[in-house]
């Protein structure tokens, strides 16, 4: 049954969390962008920043790292529900993907099955930082792109000229289709922190006509119906919407048995 | 289902295309030296300090900290830096005194707490034939707006005279310069590692 409204409220609480970046500071409701933001007293840091920043300055952040603890907890725990939640980008990316994808029964993940890429592209960023001393990654960084040209806009109405990178990779998404599940070092980040995952779709096989659509539709190349790259669920609840027979579970637990 | 021959040489690769790229890209243009807020760490440094949240531009009471861009050169896109024009930095002699909002909102310390004189971001520098009290008339905008006394002294015949070592390098002065072009800019102070 093809259904939308978890997708309506994914759309809905990225754009309410960019709304806070934006205008969040007048009102006293938060205060910096999600490299490092603040909320109701809480701060939570981009893991990936940190460690770009403490090997290139060779001291480590000492103001940011309890901050990435609940990240990363939540890494652990939920796997890469920030992805499907909260990144700005994430919403972009999968339209252009799918401008390609179109009709094509393609996952991208049989090719990768470990997100041997990201990882590979982390160490590429962590040895740039320590060896020319700036956070390459962050430059273009589609969360940071955003959250900058969004805080420039609302604060001084103008925005910079690194907007033009949000285009660039919706361009390069249509035609490449591989920046969340395979590429993007943030994702690899998580999914390596992904370790527990409670949260993944498991197949009712009672249920199940094996149509695919489930593997077909989902933006991070998990294949649901054969229960692989499950730390990779981003917890969009694509598979569970497209699902033509209600064949997919959410319940809480580690493993399928 | 292992890792292919072909993935693997692929992410090699890509590997190695983006450490090259990150080596290449900052030296395709010259960077350009930007004035930082207050208390910022040596330049050396402030790149890998600084994990552009956005935080300090967010508080600046006067506007004055904005992101620098692409054309400040490509390790600094995203770090704060200061564009008078847009407002004078007030940390001394203004409304910030003894309560620095940037660095107290900067999460890593790439803005750190500093005092007298350690808090000079850069001082103003004159070009006199636009001046309009060098040149045509009388002028003395300059010289009324400066919080520091004795950074900006005046000549018998009215004329301003900047002292590079007193200014403190606020952009008051370049913020309400009347002239068109402005006849003031301000230029960086060199930090060193605190």
């Amino acid at each position: 049954m093809r259904r939308w409204r978890v997708q309506v409220a994914r759309g809905a609480l990225q754009a309410s969390i960019i709304a806070l970046i934006s205008v969040g500071p007048w009102f006293g409701l938060a205060n910096g962008s999600i490299c490092t933001l603040t909320v109701g007293g809480i701060t939570l840091s981009c893991p990936l920043g940190f460690l770009q920043g403490s090997i290139g300055a060779n001291a480590i952040l000492i103001g940011i790292i309890g901050s990435i603890a609940i990240p990363i907890l939540i890494a652990l725990f939920v796997g890469r529900i920030f992805c499907g939640w909260i990144c700005p980008a994430s919403l972009g990316f999968e339209l252009s993907r799918n401008l390609r994808k179109s009709g094509k029964p393609t996952t991208s993940t049989g090719r990768n099955p470990i997100q041997f890429l990201g990882v590979v592209l982390i160490g590429a960023f962590l040895a740039s930082s320590a060896l020319f001393h700036y956070p390459f990654f962050c430059i273009f960084c589609p969360v940071g792109v955003i959250c900058r040209n969004v805080i420039s806009y609302t604060q001084y109405g103008s925005l910079g000229m690194d907007v033009i990178f949000i285009p660039a990779f919706i361009l390069l998404e249509a035609v490449f289709a591989r920046w969340c599940p395979e590429i993007c070092p943030l994702g690899a980040m998580t999914t390596i922190f992904s370790r527990f995952n409670f949260l993944s779709p498991r197949v009712n096989e009672a249920k199940c006509i094996k149509c695919q659509i489930c593997n077909r539709v989902c933006p991070m190349g998990v294949q649901v119906l054969e229960g692989k790259n499950l730390n990779s669920c981003s917890k969009c609840l694509k598979c569970s919407e497209n699902c033509p027979t209600d064949a997919i579970d959410w319940t809480a637990g580690r493993k399928p048995p | 289902m292992g890792l292919t021959r072909r993935s693997f040489i692929e992410a090699i690769l890509s590997g190695v295309f983006i450490f090259s790229l990150s080596a290449l890209l900052p030296n395709l243009a010259r960077e350009k030296e930007l004035i930082r807020p207050p208390g910022a760490v040596s330049e050396d440094y402030f790149s890998s300090f600084c994990i552009r949240c956005g935080k300090c531009v967010e508080v600046c009471p006067t506007g004055a900290i904005v992101f620098a861009d692409v054309a400040d050169g490509i390790t600094k896109v995203g770090t704060p830096k200061i564009d008078v024009l847009k407002g004078p930095c007030e940390a001394v002699k203004g409304r910030c005194e003894g309560n620095l909002r940037c660095v107290k909102q900067c999460p890593t310390s790439a803005l750190r707490y500093v005092e007298g004189r350690d808090l000079k971001i850069g001082y103003a520098s004159l070009d006199e034939p636009l001046c309009i009290a060098w040149t045509k008339g009388v002028c003395l905008v300059c010289h009324e707006v400066c919080p520091v006394p004795g950074a900006i002294v005046l000549t018998e015949d009215m004329k301003p005279i900047f002292k590079q070592e007193i200014c403190v390098g606020c952009g008051h002065c370049v913020y309400a310069c009347p002239a068109e072009p402005k006849a003031l800019m301000l230029l960086p102070e060199r930090r060193r590692w605190q």
